[in-house]
């Protein structure tokens, strides 16, 4: 006699031979976590290459501070650094000054040229620079380089006010800050 | 005895990894939120106050070209020291030498016309004369000019920054067609770059440049 079994009843004979080892355990096979190892290593000495390769850091944030495209190949060497946003004046990373539609208040600049306070900040920086590397020395050694980032769409007055402040504050040499758009 | 005994009894246990782990696992996630994936490079530009008195102590002789790019709202006018502007005809009717475009309703400068209008009009017929190699103190040749490789670029206020990095590009780098118009490019590229040894005062130049040296802003 032929024994006919339903669908349902062939899939619960075959359900317990499935699993007939039982639920895994460490114990049983060791998980291997060699080659996740060689990953996570690759992964971490290219992050930690990418972390530290530039003397220092500009960050670029949307509809704030982009900073705009050149087929430029020179890099950045470390000076003092002014980021130009579309809201505000960073000066190492210290906010000095508020930006409004792409200009700074006429309280901030009394003759329309030099920002007040950006100029004290500078010559602080300046000063410290100085005493750091001895009086008579350190101002033959000064080098008066500022690093500007500005966003694409500042206006150039703004960015002439900052380059005009910073000469007085006897910074008189400037590189701007561009995203490469090819290697080097 | 004893020894072979103990040597039998020995297991080597598997290496404990997990803390490794544990550590990779922090660093990665904080490294990814602060490596920069994007390379910064840099422009550089002097001011025209600056500019100015390194040229005084070069022969007075000499004459200079006092190259001028002004970016204006209806595009690059060029002008230099002796001739007034670099394109006559177009300024007897108050056009500027290179105006600009428009694409999707929004005003394009043409800096790859810039480029080449630089390169024809002054890099080319004067390259020969004129080099930014030699030395301070060597003889110029008969046609060379003080300011060779200098640029004053002169933005009106409302002008972007954009505008401003891309004419600098313009005036910097010699346009493709020289690779085969000028025989002497240095090591087949075009590229011009500038770089700083750490605790140097100056820069140096390599590559092959048009004109790197700008001065930025009204001089």
């Amino acid at each position: 006699m032929v024994d006919l079994k339903t669908l349902d009843q062939m899939q619960e004979d075959e359900l317990p031979k499935k699993n007939k080892k039982g639920p895994w355990t460490p114990g049983d096979n060791p998980l291997t976590i060699t080659s996740l190892m060689d990953a996570l290593t690759i992964i971490l000495i290219f992050l930690l290459k990418s972390y530290g390769s530039d003397p220092m850091q500009v960050p670029q944030k949307k509809n704030e501070l982009m900073v705009p495209k050149s087929d430029t190949m020179s890099n950045m060497v470390e000076c003092v650094d002014i980021q130009i946003s579309r809201t505000t004046i960073v000066v190492k990373g210290k906010k000095i000054v508020g930006v409004n539609n792409g200009s700074v208040s006429s309280s901030d600049t009394p003759d329309g040229f030099t920002i007040k306070s950006l100029k004290d900040a500078l010559d602080e920086i300046r000063q410290k620079e100085i005493e750091a590397k001895g009086a008579a020395a350190g101002e033959q050694a000064f080098q008066g380089d500022a690093f500007i980032a500005a966003d694409t769409n500042i206006p150039w007055k703004l960015v002439n006010q900052v380059m005009m402040t910073c000469t007085r504050a006897k910074y008189i040499r400037f590189s701007f800050a561009v995203v490469k758009t090819r290697g080097g | 005895m004893a020894k072979k005994k103990m040597a039998v009894d020995e297991k080597l246990d598997e290496l404990n990894l997990m803390p490794i782990m544990n550590l990779l696992c922090l660093l990665i996630p904080f490294l990814l939120l602060s490596a920069q994936f994007i390379q910064i490079g840099i422009v550089l530009v002097d001011t025209p106050r600056q500019s100015k008195s390194q040229n005084q102590k070069k022969d007075e002789n000499q004459k200079s070209l006092g190259l001028t790019i002004n970016i204006k709202q209806d595009g690059y006018d060029v002008t230099t020291k002796s001739g007034g502007s670099a394109c006559p005809q177009r300024a007897a009717s108050n056009q500027v030498c290179i105006p600009v475009t428009h694409a999707g309703g929004k005003k394009v400068y043409n800096s790859s016309a810039l480029r080449k209008f630089l390169y024809d009009k002054f890099y080319k017929p004067h390259y020969k004369n004129n080099s930014l190699d030699s030395s301070k103190d060597a003889p110029k040749a008969a046609g060379s000019f003080s300011d060779w490789g200098k640029v004053t670029i002169v933005p009106e206020d409302t002008i972007l920054y954009e505008t401003v990095i891309e004419t600098l590009d313009a005036a910097r780098e010699l346009p493709p067609e020289a690779k085969n118009e000028i025989q002497d490019i240095k090591g087949g590229t075009l590229a011009c770059v500038f770089k700083k040894k750490p605790g140097d005062k100056e820069w140096q130049l390599e590559g092959n440049c048009m004109f790197p040296l700008v001065a930025v802003g009204r001089p």
